[in-house]
């Protein structure tokens, strides 16, 4: 059974660096968020709608491009937000969870308004 | 055609405005790619470790071209898939450098794969002779390669 146990150490020496970097940028959960929301203000330079993560990149006055993520594209779509809903250079502010390592600028959007409309991509993770 | 160019007239193929809006559309195609991977993986392991075992008991003459038949199959399935799900986001992943090293190891893979075949030992080790060294290093091989691909792909979301 000798090249199972071999064979089982190889697959942990693969996995186990992804493991590890699967807590840098991770679309998925909260987990790789701070609890407390921000508002980031900017305007839309990217619209990205597609599956499987849709998310918006904005650039803001003073902190550079920012990446917005937004929820799965189900998720999104309930919200009312689709691929017309922002046009580029339109001014947008999304209310979300900044990744926990503050050096990536990458936030998960619970509430975006653009346009004049608002959009509630998590409506109950809003703190009213 | 340059890179930019291919990349829209990927995005713009009919299969790839479908996927893009259908998130139940791409979500059979993403775990159709998924069910390939483990076909894939599953059969081919079996056999690269066949390979690997001197004493090995499992008849190579029956189930080495099973194997290896089920493993060029679902690499087949998992190509097709693939391409419908690059063809979602293709202006992202042809910058992805997880997606450009998974192209390069799956090439990889399959060279390994058609080099053994093309060789006598691949034939001879079917025959019931002994497994030579050359088989070996080929099984190794193509289990670096092929969870090498699982790895860069599966990377390919956290860039």
């Amino acid at each position: 059974m000798r090249p199972y146990r071999f064979l089982a150490a190889g697959i942990a020496a693969f996995a186990l660096p992804l493991a590890l970097s699967a807590t840098a940028t991770a679309h998925h959960g909260w987990s790789w968020a701070d609890t407390d929301q921000v508002k980031l203000s900017g305007v839309v330079k990217k619209v990205e709608i597609a599956p499987p993560h849709p998310y918006l990149d904005v650039q803001t006055p003073n902190d550079g491009m920012w990446r917005v993520e937004l929820g799965n594209p189900t998720q999104t779509r309930e919200s009312g937000f689709n691929e017309q809903s922002a046009k580029i250079n339109e001014s947008i502010t999304a209310i979300g969870n900044r990744a926990s390592d503050h050096a990536e600028k990458r936030m998960k959007a619970v509430q975006i308004s653009v346009g004049g409309k608002t959009y509630d991509i998590y409506p109950e993770r809003i703190r009213r | 055609m340059n890179l930019d160019g291919f990349v829209q007239w990927v995005a713009g193929l009919p299969h790839a405005v479908f996927l893009r809006d259908s998130t139940t559309g791409y979500l059979l195609v993403n775990a159709t790619h998924i069910a390939a991977l483990g076909t894939l993986i599953g059969s081919i392991m079996a056999l690269d470790l066949r390979l690997l075992r001197p004493h090995g008991t499992l008849p190579l003459r029956e189930f080495g071209p099973y194997l290896s038949h089920l493993a060029a199959s679902a690499l087949v399935v998992a190509v097709i898939t693939g391409m419908l799900l690059f063809s979602v986001k293709a202006d992202e992943y042809v910058r992805n450098p997880a997606f450009l090293v998974k192209l390069v190891v799956v090439g990889l893979g399959i060279l390994n794969a058609l080099w053994l075949h093309a060789g006598p030992h691949w034939r001879r080790a079917l025959q019931g002779q002994d497994i030579p060294r050359a088989l070996r290093l080929h099984a190794a091989a193509s289990l670096l390669f092929w969870l090498g691909a699982i790895v860069a792909g599966r990377w390919i979301g956290f860039l």
